[in-house]
C-alpha cells in the first residue's frame, strides 16, 4: 500500500486554512474606513512627516446644532496617509497654540479648552502628560523658557511647568485687564497702557522660583492726539504697532548682555514714505513670518508684506486684495511665501509672494472654484516648494511648487475633510448586469406590463446577455462610472453611496473601497441650516438612473431658500433643479412612478406661511402625472408633521390641486396629538421603507398561525415629561390619527432610539434610577386575520377593530454593552434572512442584535412550554450581553458616531452597513451567516484535493475489489 | 470736631469694607481653584497596554453628553470640574476589556462628593484614586488555534476521505460474503433448474498437460 503516506500527507494538507472565523490579519477584506482629521488649521513639517492641527465640527443631538472640537494628526507628507490621530476630548471647545519643541522635535505642546497643557510625542501621538491649570481657562500662550522649563501665559498669571514631569513649578499673578503679550526669544510680557506707553514686565523662572526682580521698562509710543492704535505684533526683537495716522511704530529691543536691563529704541515710519500710493491707510497688522517678515492690512484691503532687518523696515511687496495669503508657520519654521487666487475662469493660480513678477502658475487640473469653491488658506511647509492649499470644501491639496513656468504645480495628494461632517446618504446599486436585471424584471413583472411587453423585454435583455458575453462589454453600461476594482474587492456588485456634506459637497463613493468616484460642490449651501436630504427617484435598473439632493441655500433676502438638484447617482452630473423659495416642511418619496419610471418627489412647504394647510410641490410634474396620477394622490396620500417646539404630531392629507400647471397641491390636516406644553418629543419612529416584509404570520410551535400586524402607517412617538423624567411610547397610526398602544416608562433620561421591523418597535431608553441601559420592544399581533386581503387600509379601520383584534407583547431588557446613541434596521434585498438590529453605542461600536434575542414573546423559564421550545422561542432573561467578536466595527470605533445606513447586497444573506460620524466606516454584514456563498475563509483546495481523493480512491477500491474477486474465483 | 471725629470714622469704615471686599475676592478667586472637583484615576493590571489609543469617557446618563480625557503614558488621568450628576465612566481600548462603572456627582464643589460604583456591583463604592484593571483581553477576532493531530478528525473532508478509505477495506468484504452466497446460490441453482447443453469442466479434476 504505498498510497497510505501519500493519503496522510493530504489529510494535513487538508488540514491547513480551514476555518470558519475571522482573524484579525483579515480586517479590510469587507470593510473600509475614511479617518478624517477636519478643516486644516496649523502645519508643522517633518522631513516625510506633516504633523497637522485640525477642527472638527461635531453633531450634537441634543442642541441639534455642531460643536467645535479638535484633532491632531501625523500625515505621510508624500502620500497624505494618517499615521496617527488623536482626537482632542469633544469637551474642549477652543484650541489655543499648537508649539514645538525646538530643542527636541520629537514633543509637542498644545493649549487646548484655555487651560489643558498638553505634552505630546511626534513619533506615534503618545500623551506624555497633560496639565491643568484649574485657576483659570484663559491661557493663551506657551514657550520654551529653558530646557526643562515650559512658560504659560494665562489672562491672569503666569504658569512655569517642567517639560519632563508637567507638574506646575511655580506661578505668578498678573493684571489680567492689561493683556499681556510674550516677547520672542526673551522672558519680558508687554502691553499697552491707556497712555500708549508699552510696558515692559520681565518674569523669568531661575533657581526654583519666579524671578521678576529685573528692572521694568517703558516706553511711550509718543501718538498724536486723536491718533491711535490700531494694531500691533511682536517680531523677533522687535514690536510694531501701527496707528491710524498711517505710522508704523517699531520698537526695537535688545537685552543687556548680563540680561538685567532692556535697551529699546523707538522708530517711527510712515507709510507713504514705503509706499507711493496715496489715498489708503493702515487698518492694522496681520500676521508674522519667518525672517521678521510680517503683513500690514491696508484699507484698499491689500496687505503690505515688510520686512525689518538690522533695524531697518523695508517692503517687499505688496499683495493685491483678491489674493489669500499662505499662514504663518509654527515655531517660525521656514516657509516660501506663497499667495494664491481664485480666477474668473474657474482655476486657482498659485505664486510666490517674494517675486517681483509674482508668475502665477495655475494649479493642476481637478482643482478649481466649480469643484472645490475658493481658495481659503495656504500653508506652506518647507522652503523645497511643498504647499497644502485648502479649498472651501475642506480639501486639502498637496502641491509641488516651482516658479518655473515650464513646471507646472503638481498634486501630490488631496485628502477631502468635508467627508468628517456627512449629513445625509443614500446608497444606490451600480448598473445591474444583464442577468441580474432580468432576475429584477422578473420580480416586478406582476406590477408593471403585461405578458407579451414583459415576454419580449425578456428576449431582448437574453440578447443583449450574449452579445455583450460576444463583445466583451455590457451594452449599457454607463461608460462615465470609473470604479478601480482590484483583487481584493470582495463585493460581487459593489453599490454607490451618497453622501451629502456639511461642507456643502456630495459624494459619490464606491461601496467596495470607499474609493471617490464623483463628487460636486454646492457653493451656495446654507451650513448655518445644514440641511439636506437626498432620495433615489429613479432605479438603477431604469438606466440612467436620478437622484434628488435637497439642500438649504443661503439667500439675499432673510427668506429661506432650499434647492432640489436632480443628479445622476452614478456620475454626479446635475440634469434639472428647482428652486424652492419657502421653508420645507417635509420632503418624501411617494411610491407613484411616472411614464418614465420617475418615482414621484413629495415636498410640502410652509405656503401660505404659518397657515394650517400647507402646500405640496410634486416632483416632475407634466402631464402624465397631471391625469394618470393624481387620482391616486388625493385623498390617499397623508404625511405627518412634528412640532418640537408645541409638542404636537399633525397628519396631514393631500386634498385638491392648487395649482395644475405648476404641480402645487393643497394638504388638509387630518389629525393632532398635542403632548402639552411641558413635554418633549424626543423621536419619532417609522418602518423603513426599504424592508421587504417576507412573511405575514409566525409558525408556532403547535403548528399554528399567529398573523403579524403588519401596518406600515403606524409610527411611534416618544414623549418625555422633563420634571417627572416620564417617557410616553405612544403607538399612532400616521394615516387615520387613531393611538394603537402607549406605554410609560418612569425615571428615564431624554435620549431615545427607535426602530421598526415588521410588527415590531424597539426602543433603547435609559433608566436613571436603576442607571441601566434599557432595549424595550413592542410586538403586535392580530387574533384574526382576512388571509385572502393582500393589502391593508388604514382608513377602513377603526381604533374599536384595533382594540378588539390587537394582541400586544412588551418586554424590557438591560443593555449592558455601554449607552445606545442609535440603531438601525440591517436590511436584506429580499427581507427572507432573520431581522437584525444594528446598535450603535456612544462609544462608536456597532452591534448587531438578533431580533431572536429582543423578541417580545420569549417567556419565562417558568412558563415556557414544550411548544416555545419547538417554535424556537429563547427563554426570557433581562440581560442582553454578547461577546466582543460580535462587534462588526471589530477593535475600532467611529468617533461621534451620527448615524447608521444598511441595504441589501446581490446576495440575500449579506447586508451593506454604512455609518458615519467623524469617520466613514462601512462593511458587509452576514446577520444569519453567509448562508448563499462560500465564505472567505472556506479551503477551496482543500476541496479540490477531496474530490480528486475520492475519485482515486474510487478507482482504488474497484481495482482491488476486482483483484479480490478474482483471487477468490483463483481459489 | 464732631465732624471731624464722624468723618474719621467714615473714612475708616470705607477703609475697612475696601480691604474686607478685596480680601473676601482674593479668598473667592483662591478658593476657586480649591473648590473644581476632581476624578482621578489610573489604568493598571496590565504592560502591554497603548495608553495613546485609549480613552476614558464619562457620560452623562441625563442626555448623553460626553466628557473624555487620553490616559497619560503611565496610563493616569483626570477628569475636572464635573457638573453634579450620574455618569457611565466606559474605557475605550482596543486591546482590552474594561468594566463598566457609574459616576455618582452629588456636589461638583467637593471633591469627596465623587462616588465610583462598578456597573456590575453597585454596592461597592471604589477608593479615589481609582485604580481600573481590565476584565479581560478584547476578542474581538477569531484566535489561530496550535495544529492539533485531533483536529485533522474533525475536518469535514478528512472525515470524508477517511470514511471512503475505510469502505475500501469493508465494502471488498461485503462484497466478499455477497459473491460467496451467491456462488453458493449458483452452485444449487444448476440442480433446480434444467441442465446446460455444455458443462463446464471441473477443474479441479482437469489434468493439464503441456
Amino acid at each position: 500500500m504505498s498510497t497510505t503516506p501519500t493519503l496522510l500527507v493530504l489529510f494535513i494538507g487538508l488540514i491547513v486554512g480551514c476555518c470558519l472565523g475571522i482573524y484579525e490579519e483579515e480586517v479590510g477584506l469587507r470593510d473600509w474606513s475614511i479617518r478624517n482629521i477636519g478643516q486644516l488649521e496649523s502645519v508643522f513639517d517633518y522631513d516625510q512627516d506633516l504633523l497637522v492641527q485640525s477642527k472638527l465640527l461635531v453633531y450634537n443631538q441634543n442642541t441639534n446644532n455642531y460643536t467645535n472640537s479638535f484633532s491632531l494628526a501625523l500625515l505621510d507628507k508624500n502620500t497624505g496617509i494618517t499615521k496617527w490621530r488623536q482626537l482632542i476630548p469633544v469637551q474642549e471647545d477652543t484650541f489655543e497654540q499648537i508649539l514645538i519643541n525646538d530643542l527636541d522635535k520629537d514633543y509637542f505642546i498644545t493649549i487646548s479648552n484655555g487651560n489643558i497643557i498638553r505634552y505630546w510625542s511626534r513619533v506615534n501621538g503618545e500623551l506624555i502628560w497633560n496639565q491643568v491649570i484649574v485657576s483659570t481657562n484663559q491661557c493663551y500662550q506657551a514657550s520654551f523658557v529653558n530646557i526643562d522649563t515650559l512658560r504659560v501665559l494665562c489672562l491672569d498669571s503666569v504658569v512655569f511647568l517642567s517639560i519632563k514631569r508637567g507638574t506646575i513649578l511655580s506661578s505668578a499673578n498678573i493684571d489680567s485687564e492689561k493683556n499681556y503679550q510674550s516677547i520672542p526669544n526673551t522672558f519680558y510680557l508687554y502691553y499697552r497702557d491707556t497712555d500708549n506707553n508699552v510696558q515692559f514686565l520681565p518674569i523669568n523662572y531661575q533657581n526654583s522660583k519666579v524671578d521678576t526682580s529685573k528692572s521694568k521698562h517703558s516706553v511711550s509710543l509718543d501718538l498724536a492726539a486723536g491718533d491711535q492704535v490700531t494694531g500691533h505684533l511682536a517680531l523677533e526683537g522687535a514690536i510694531v504697532y501701527t496707528s491710524s495716522a498711517n505710522n508704523i511704530h517699531v520698537l526695537d529691543i535688545q537685552e543687556e548682555k548680563n540680561g538685567n536691563a532692556l535697551n529699546v529704541e523707538k522708530q517711527t515710519i510712515a507709510l507713504f514714505s514705503l509706499i507711493k500710493e496715496q489715498g489708503i491707510s493702515i487698518v492694522g497688522v496681520d500676521s508674522v513670518y519667518p525672517d521678521n517678515r510680517f503683513t500690514v492690512v491696508l484699507s484698499n484691503k491689500s496687505k503690505l508684506l515688510l520686512e525689518y532687518t538690522n533695524r531697518r523696515l523695508s517692503v517687499i511687496t505688496m499683495i493685491e486684495q483678491h489674493y489669500v495669503m499662505v499662514r504663518p508657520s509654527l515655531s517660525g519654521q521656514q516657509q516660501q511665501l506663497f499667495i494664491g487666487s481664485n480666477k474668473s475662469d474657474g482655476k486657482i493660480e498659485l505664486a510666490l509672494a517674494t517675486e517681483s513678477a509674482k508668475n502665477p502658475q495655475p494649479l493642476p487640473m481637478g482643482i478649481n472654484t466649480t469643484v472645490n469653491g475658493d481658495i481659503e488658506s495656504i500653508f506652506s511647509t518647507d522652503k523645497q516648494g511643498y504647499c497644502l492649499v485648502v479649498t472651501n470644501d475642506w480639501a486639502i491639496h498637496m502641491i509641488q511648487y516651482s516658479s518655473r513656468a515650464d513646471e507646472p504645480p503638481i498634486l501630490l495628494w488631496t485628502r477631502e475633510e468635508s467627508l468628517s461632517s456627512v449629513l445625509a446618504s443614500e446608497i444606490i446599486d451600480f448598473p445591474l448586469p444583464e442577468l441580474a436585471k432580468l432576475e429584477e424584471f422578473e420580480y416586478e413583472f406582476n406590477s408593471t406590463q403585461g405578458f407579451i411587453q414583459h415576454f419580449t423585454r425578456r428576449i431582448t435583455t437574453q440578447i443583449q446577455d450574449l452579445v455583450s458575453l460576444f463583445m466583451g462589454s455590457s451594452t449599457d453600461a454607463n461608460k462615465d462610472v470609473i470604479i478601480n476594482q482590484d483583487n481584493g474587492n470582495k463585493q460581487r456588485t459593489p453599490k454607490m453611496i451618497l453622501l451629502t456634506t456639511l461642507a456643502g459637497k456630495v459624494f459619490g463613493l464606491s461601496s467596495d473601497k470607499g474609493t471617490i468616484v464623483w463628487s460636486r460642490y454646492y457653493s451656495d449651501f446654507d451650513r448655518s441650516r445644514a440641511e439636506s436630504k437626498i432620495f433615489i427617484t429613479k432605479k438603477t435598473l431604469y438606466y440612467p438612473p436620478e437622484a434628488a439632493i435637497v439642500i438649504s441655500t443661503t439667500s439675499k433676502s432673510s427668506s429661506t431658500k432650499s434647492v432640489v438638484s436632480f443628479i445622476n447617482p452614478l456620475n454626479g452630473k446635475e440634469s434639472s433643479n428647482k428652486i424652492i423659495n419657502h421653508n420645507i416642511l417635509h420632503a418624501s418619496i411617494l411610491p407613484i412612478v411616472d411614464d418614465h419610471h420617475h418615482q414621484l418627489l413629495m415636498i410640502a412647504v410652509d405656503y401660505p406661511p404659518n397657515q394650517p394647510s400647507p402646500m405640496v410641490q410634486v416632483y416632475p410634474w407634466n402631464e402624465y402625472i397631471r391625469h394618470h396620477s393624481f387620482a391616486s394622490m388625493k385623498n390617499i396620500v397623508n404625511y405627518y408633521l412634528v412640532n418640537h417646539t408645541a409638542a404636537t404630531v399633525q397628519g396631514y392629507r393631500i386634498d385638491s390641486m392648487a395649482n395644475g400647471l405648476k404641480g402645487q397641491l393643497k394638504s388638509d390636516p387630518t389629525w393632532k396629538i398635542s403632548f402639552g406644553a411641558n413635554h418633549q418629543i424626543l423621536a419619532v419612529g417609522s418602518s423603513n421603507a426599504h424592508e421587504i416584509i417576507q412573511s405575514p404570520a409566525v409558525i408556532l410551535g403547535n403548528r399554528n398561525l399567529l398573523p403579524k400586524y403588519v401596518n406600515r402607517n403606524v409610527i411611534s412617538i416618544a414623549s418625555l415629561d422633563p420634571k417627572l423624567s416620564l417617557l410616553t411610547i405612544t403607538l399612532v397610526d400616521a394615516v387615520s390619527g387613531i393611538t394603537i398602544k402607549s406605554f410609560t416608562h418612569a425615571h428615564s433620561a431624554a435620549k431615545v432610539s427607535i426602530v421598526h421591523t415588521e410588527n415590531s418597535v424597539v426602543y433603547a431608553h435609559y433608566d436613571l434610577t436603576s442607571h441601566k441601559q434599557h432595549i424595550s420592544v413592542i410586538d403586535m399581533f392580530e387574533k384574526t386575520v382576512e388571509w385572502t386581503q393582500d393589502t391593508y387600509s388604514s382608513l377602513s379601520t377603526s381604533k374599536q377593530d384595533i382594540a378588539a383584534n390587537l394582541i400586544i407583547k412588551h418586554k424590557t431588557f438591560d443593555f449592558v454593552q455601554g449607552l445606545i446613541k442609535t440603531m438601525r434596521l440591517a436590511i436584506t434585498t429580499k427581507g427572507i434572512t432573520s431581522k437584525n438590529v444594528l446598535v450603535g453605542t456612544v462609544s462608536g461600536q456597532i452591534l448587531p442584535i438578533d431580533k431572536k434575542w429582543i423578541n417580545a414573546r420569549r417567556p419565562t423559564p417558568e412558563e415556557a412550554l414544550p411548544t416555545d421550545q419547538e417554535e424556537g422561542l429563547i427563554p426570557y432573561g433581562p440581560r442582553l450581553a454578547f461577546p466582543p467578536f460580535f462587534y462588526i466595527t471589530f477593535n475600532t470605533t467611529i468617533p461621534a458616531l451620527r448615524s447608521i445606513e444598511t441595504q441589501g447586497t446581490d446576495l440575500e444573506s449579506t447586508s451593506i452597513v454604512l455609518a458615519y460620524g467623524v469617520d466613514v466606516f462601512c462593511t458587509l454584514i452576514a446577520p444569519s451567516l453567509p448562508y448563499d456563498i462560500l465564505s472567505d475563509s472556506f479551503n477551496h483546495i482543500a476541496l479540490i484535493i477531496t474530490s480528486i481523493v475520492l475519485l482515486i480512491l474510487t478507482f482504488i477500491s474497484k481495482n482491488w475489489k476486482d483483484s479480490l474477486a478474482l483471487k477468490k474465483k483463483w481459489k | 470736631m464732631k465732624d471731624t471725629g464722624l468723618y474719621c470714622l467714615v473714612l475708616v469704615l470705607c477703609i475697612c469694607i475696601v480691604n474686607g471686599q478685596s480680601t473676601t475676592a482674593t479668598a473667592s478667586k483662591s478658593t476657586a481653584a480649591s473648590k473644581v472637583n476632581k476624578l482621578e484615576g489610573k489604568l493598571a493590571g496590565v504592560n502591554d497596554i497603548k495608553y495613546h489609543l485609549t480613552k476614558v469617557n464619562l457620560i452623562d446618563n441625563t442626555n448623553y453628553n460626553e466628557y473624555s480625557v487620553i490616559p497619560d503614558k503611565a496610563g493616569s488621568f483626570a477628569f475636572y470640574n464635573i457638573s453634579s450628576g450620574f455618569y457611565t465612566m466606559e474605557i475605550e481600548c482596543f486591546q482590552y476589556i474594561f468594566y463598566q462603572y457609574k459616576v455618582d456627582v452629588l456636589n461638583n464643589k467637593i471633591k469627596n462628593q465623587i462616588k465610583v460604583r462598578p456597573a456590575e456591583n453597585e454596592t461597592i463604592i471604589m477608593p479615589q484614586p481609582l485604580v481600573l484593571k481590565p476584565m479581560s483581553r478584547g476578542l474581538y477576532f477569531q484566535q489561530h488555534v496550535p495544529f492539533n493531530i485531533f483536529s485533522l478528525f474533525q475536518n469535514p473532508m478528512v472525515i470524508s476521505i477517511g470514511f471512503t478509505s475505510v469502505m475500501i477495506y469493508l465494502l471488498p468484504k461485503m462484497s466478499s460474503f455477497v459473491n460467496e452466497a451467491a456462488q453458493e446460490e449458483g452452485m444449487v441453482k444448476p440442480k433446480q433448474g434444467p441442465e446446460l447443453l455444455q458443462k463446464v469442466p471441473d477443474w479441479g479434476q482437469a489434468l493439464i498437460t503441456n
